[in-house]
């Protein structure tokens, strides 16, 4: 084959690229960083909730050091095993490769930073979609250095972090998501990158591919939401109020629906803290009443978390309430002296 | 115009090529990027280090010795001369006067 000045450019555009595209990730790190991510969301959503220490804030910073601490050795760890892996096959790691290294570092010390910041300053109802949406931008950069299936499967993390955000699901569902798509969407991952049907796939390939991604972290999920959301909840007989205050001690132990009726007063006791406050506190009361009946079902004189709001859906507390802050605005006239405003949403799914 | 007759070589171009975008690489990188065979990338690579486009260094440390080639500053000037002298040849071939 003749070579020709056009031939000779377009081989030196095709290898510079493929320099560029050097980029690859080891199986192991998708498993490594996958499996111990979803691990560390599942024990301190699940095994060590806030109440385990006395203060608050004692459980952030215990939770801050500990998966800053567990990550950096899985850092570690997966550095010192590509750097061998690659030795062995006698490959090199480019330089390239180190920057995508350094984003993803980058990026994970973001998520420990804002997971910080939430849990002192409030808004950890996006936090969940938050990481998959940073999730999907590491690998959308790094697909953009290797292989385009990796950038497109970072193009669907960053698409169900928004989507989770706009329909509303709390964090004891969002969580759930995060877990499978690190505890069974990376692992996945890993197994696939290195195949030909992976890296060699066409655009209906991908859409293949990425499909069965979807339903690999969905399915699962979807199946693990109703399911926390069914667990422990019986359908009693629902009961009056009245009819409950009058049961006996014996009686009291079991699982009962306790209707509250439309109208019903429900004094709402705030507990205020501040340094700014004479003796740091203030206690309010506020009753509310309540527009449509409600449904709760109590066991041993405490609530299980399901209620019911009219004649919806039975719904779980801490799935689907949320209360929101959305202004807050201070004034000092002449006629009324000094005044604050709260407007705060209580809300809860269906 | 006369282009520089150790890059002008459809091999080599693509190896120095492949090395300006991916920094320093083994054997195996470079053998798994251009399809080719032990032999046959053995001979460039030794024209290049010949030249001076090209140096080898050994990089020890945990298991056997890596042999890693990366571009000197005169094969990157080089490389960059040739390409240079490339877009001014197409644009003779394309628009000629």
């Amino acid at each position: 084959m003749p070579v020709t000045t056009e031939s000779q450019l377009e081989a030196i555009h095709a290898m510079m690229d493929k320099g560029q595209r050097s980029v690859r990730i080891e199986p192991h790190t998708l498993i490594a960083w996958g499996f111990v991510s979803a691990g560390l969301i599942l024990f301190f959503e699940y095994f060590l909730p806030l109440n385990t220490f006395p203060e608050r804030w004692q459980h952030h910073v215990f939770e801050t050091i500990t998966i800053t601490v567990v990550l950096a050795l899985v850092g570690i760890w997966d550095y010192r095993r590509t750097r061998a892996v690659r030795r062995r096959r006698d490959e090199t790691i480019s330089f390239v490769q180190k920057q995508v290294t350094k984003i993803w570092w980058f990026l994970i010390g973001l998520v420990i930073f804002i997971n910080l910041g939430m849990n002192f300053f409030g808004g950890g109802f996006i936090f969940f979609p938050l990481v998959l949406v940073i999730l999907g931008l590491a690998l959308y950069v790094q697909g953009l250095f290797s292989q385009t299936m990796i950038a497109w499967i970072g193009i669907i993390l960053i698409a169900a972090g928004f989507l989770v955000l706009a329909l509303n699901f709390p964090p004891k569902v969002t969580s759930w998501l995060a877990i499978f798509v690190l505890g069974l969407g990376f692992p996945a991952l890993a197994y696939c990158v290195n195949k030909p049907f992976f890296q060699e796939a066409g655009v209906w390939q991908r859409a293949k591919l990425a499909l069965a991604f979807v339903l690999l972290v969905s399915v699962p999920w979807i199946a693990v939401y109703h399911f926390i959301r069914v667990t422990g909840f019986m359908d009693v007989e629902t009961i009056s109020l009245s009819d409950y205050a009058d049961l006996t001690e014996d009686q009291l132990v079991a699982l009962h629906n306790v209707r509250i009726n439309a109208g019903s007063e429900i004094p709402i006791h705030i507990e205020i803290q501040s340094a700014v406050l004479q003796g740091g506190k203030a206690d309010v009361r506020v009753p509310l009443k309540i527009a449509d009946h409600l449904d709760l079902a109590v066991k041993d004189e405490h609530p299980t978390g399901f209620f019911r709001i009219g004649d919806g859906a039975w719904q779980q507390y801490g799935h689907t309430f949320r209360l929101r802050v959305f202004e807050w605005k201070s004034f000092l006239t002449r006629n009324e002296g000094p005044k604050m405003e709260i407007k705060m949403k209580m809300s809860t799914h269906r | 115009m006369d282009l520089d007759k150790v890059l002008h070589q459809p091999v080599r171009t693509r190896i120095v090529a492949f090395i300006t975008t991916h920094g320093e690489a083994t054997f195996t990188d470079l053998k798994k990027a251009l399809h080719i065979t032990d032999g046959n990338l053995e001979a460039h690579m030794k024209k290049l280090i010949q030249t001076g486009y090209v140096e080898m260094s050994k990089e020890t440390g945990e298991g056997r010795p890596q042999t890693m080639y990366a571009l000197t500053k005169t094969g990157l000037d080089a490389f960059q001369q040739y390409v240079e002298s490339l877009q001014v040849l197409l644009n003779i071939e394309k628009y000629p006067k």
